[in-house]
């Protein structure tokens, strides 16, 4: 399959010790913006990108990593799916303490 | 209230010892995910979408000024200074950090309080009637009896790997506030011909993708009998229940197979068996328990204080408030005082840090020092007296908290949706936000009257979208959100499962659509009817051409 063309995908997880959003940038690291994210638009490069995810599940820096479909765009990948666009951009809700006069 | 004993005290500060050991050993990778999964869970910390999340029992709802306090101090310090007060009268932290929750627990031990049991396949916190103790069509306080269930089924070997959760709720009145019939074990008390007192024993009732209304397999049982005949329930469950399928692993759906008079035959063979065993209540026991339930040390009043209802003739926005929110208590000259954590546009059981020692100041110096949490994800002062009313709806309306809608139709119950929620569909905040705006900004609400409108985000129905006179179920369409409604659910008496009313609705449309429902109601209604006792005597069909056209 190597080189056929593929739905764009960037993989995602959560970080262990806060289980904030994260998505695994080009240099191998994990970041918490999406605009990070290193989109796979082969299947080598998805592959490479989930091996790299499963080295640091086992090296404890993330849980549950999953490849995503993700459209490119010029401020970086976009999720396809609301429950993606929320986990990009966290609640939808004003939550907690509000500004005075909010 | 109910203090913890030695044991009470040595279980709960070892268990903190033990997770902070297991969360070390997480990381520093002596376990595995799949291996830390399942303990975290019996600590109730869940990995949701954005963050871990903490779910913390609060027994039967009750808690102290003190224990408040902290539960503001723990929003502030290892949170993002708000807390969600849940149907289970729970709370629940959304962003606390894996590495700093053995301190967070360290912190819950030292007021008595613990994530215990509030996650997994065991028994999980017993709910009670929120106005235990003080309603006054109450037989008996029930949290006597949640006491003693908490103190049998906390940790209990046999029953710490059920088939599935098991949730409990007792109410000692006739008038049923505790949703007794939507829980895997309902418990009401009643009086029999001699006139002793005992309970109806309801099994497997639930919501979820099977809702179902329990079915009464023991008419009274004595007090003394309780624990013995629980045990059995949870003997049959525990062996017969299916494990091979989580979408049927719940009693409710034994009992549908079985049969509700099989399965209560069952039951009566085991409890025949362990019945005069350890098990069986001495009546001194009881009254031990009952002690820690002891009412306050009430003042000697009368009802109807002349300074009271001069503040309400002084002030309008006050008399609305205890119109709405203020309910009759068994103590002359007292009342119970309803907090609406439901403010227009707010977020459905959330409250602040500030918020909570704002509630925890006024238990002290209004309510005896207690507080009680609803499943409708509400905040009740148990004991005000009616001549301080005034002084602590002031404070309260200071705090944003004095919102005056308790049982209307803003009243909503919401579960945390997709917003937070790793199993939901679609939001549900944001569509309360929306309806409870719209509905406030109609200035009919007092007009509508009562009405249960609530919203689940996914077919779990944490929101109880099943038993609202108004039930609102998010799906998901192709990665789009849409919201089914249901019509015609209660929880309490005459308990019914709502009807679905036809095709789901867009996110922008819902809204219109329940302000929809909402009108036939009000063109179809006689004088005094709440909204289920039009829809039992006009059915679907209005609803369903003023949703979708006559067509």
């Amino acid at each position: 399959m190597t080189g056929e063309s593929m739905a764009n995908e960037i993989v995602t997880a959560n970080r262990l010790i806060d289980g904030a959003v994260v998505y695994l940038t080009e240099s191998d690291g994990w970041s918490e913006m999406i605009a990070d994210a290193s989109l796979a638009t082969t299947e080598t490069q998805r592959t490479a990108l989930l091996e790299a995810a499963a080295h640091d599940l086992k090296n404890r820096i993330v849980v549950g990593p999953y490849a995503m479909t993700a459209e490119d765009s010029p401020l970086g990948p976009v999720p396809l799916t609301q429950r993606e666009r929320i986990r990009a951009a966290g609640p939808t809700i004003r939550f907690g303490p509000q500004p005075r006069g909010f | 209230m109910y203090r913890y004993d030695e044991f009470d005290h040595i279980l709960v500060n070892e268990r903190v010892g033990q997770f902070r050991d297991q969360v070390a050993r997480r990381l520093s990778g002596e376990l595995s995910e799949d291996e830390f999964r399942p303990l975290r869970l019996m600590n109730g910390l869940y990995l949701q979408l954005h963050a871990y999340m903490l779910r913390v029992a609060i027994p039967y709802g009750t808690l102290s000024g003190r224990q408040m306090h902290r539960l503001a101090d723990i929003a502030r310090r290892f949170d993002r200074g708000y807390g969600h007060f849940t149907t289970r009268q729970n709370i629940q932290y959304n962003w606390p950090k894996l590495a700093e929750v053995p301190d967070l627990l360290a912190e819950l031990a030292s007021v008595e309080m613990h994530a215990i049991q509030t996650s997994g396949n065991c028994i999980r916190n017993t709910t009670a009637d929120p106005y235990a103790g003080v309603a006054d069509d109450e037989l008996e306080d029930p949290r006597i009896y949640a006491e003693l269930i908490r103190q049998w089924s906390t940790f209990h070997p046999e029953f710490s790997f059920l088939p599935r959760k098991f949730k409990i709720a007792v109410t000692g009145a006739p008038h049923d506030r505790a949703a007794v019939r939507f829980h895997d074990i309902g418990l009401q008390m009643r009086s029999n011909a001699k006139g002793e007192r005992g309970f109806e024993v309801m099994v497997g009732g639930g919501q979820g993708r099977t809702p179902v209304i329990a079915s009464t397999i023991r008419a009274f049982l004595p007090k003394r009998d309780l624990l013995s005949y629980l045990e059995a329930i949870l003997r049959v469950y525990n062996l017969l229940g299916r494990r091979d399928n989580i979408y049927k692993a719940r009693i409710k759906i034994l009992v549908q197979s079985t049969g509700a008079g099989k399965f209560a035959e069952l039951v009566e063979q085991e409890f025949e068996a362990i019945k005069d065993g350890a098990l069986a209540l001495p009546a001194a026991e009881i009254t031990r328990i009952r002690a820690y339930f002891t009412p306050p040390s009430y003042e000697l009043l009368s009802d109807d204080d002349a300074g009271y209802l001069a503040d309400r003739r002084a002030d309008r926005e006050f008399d609305a408030w205890c119109r709405i929110n203020v309910k009759p208590h068994k103590q002359p000259g007292y009342a119970i005082a309803d907090i609406s954590l439901k403010p227009p546009g707010g977020i459905p059981g959330d409250a602040t840090a500030d918020q909570m020692d704002v509630l925890a100041d006024l238990a002290t110096r209004y309510s005896f020092d207690e507080l009680r949490v609803t499943y409708k994800q509400n905040i009740v002062l148990p004991h005000v007296r009616q001549s301080d009313l005034l002084a602590v709806w002031r404070e309260l309306d200071a705090a944003g908290l004095a919102t005056p809608n308790s049982g209307l139709a803003t009243d909503i119950i919401a579960c945390p949706g997709l917003d937070y929620c790793n199993l939901a569909n679609a939001r549900s905040i944001p569509v309360a936000q929306r309806i409870s705006t719209a509905l406030t900004n109609s200035f009919r609400l007092e007009e509508i009257g009562d009405l249960r409108l609530n919203i689940s985000g996914c077919i779990n129905a944490c929101g109880h979208h099943h038993v609202a006179e108004i039930g609102i179920l998010g799906v998901d369409r192709k990665g789009e959100e849409f919201y089914q409604i249901t019509l015609g659910g209660n929880p309490e008496d005459d308990a019914a499962i709502g009807q679905v009313i036809g095709p789901s609705f867009s996110y922008a449309t819902i809204t219109g659509a329940v302000e929809t429902v909402i009108d036939t109601y009000l063109a179809a209604r006689k004088d005094g009817e709440r909204f289920g006792e039009t829809w039992q005597r006009v059915g679907p069909q209005p609803f369903k051409e003023a949703l979708y056209g006559s067509a």
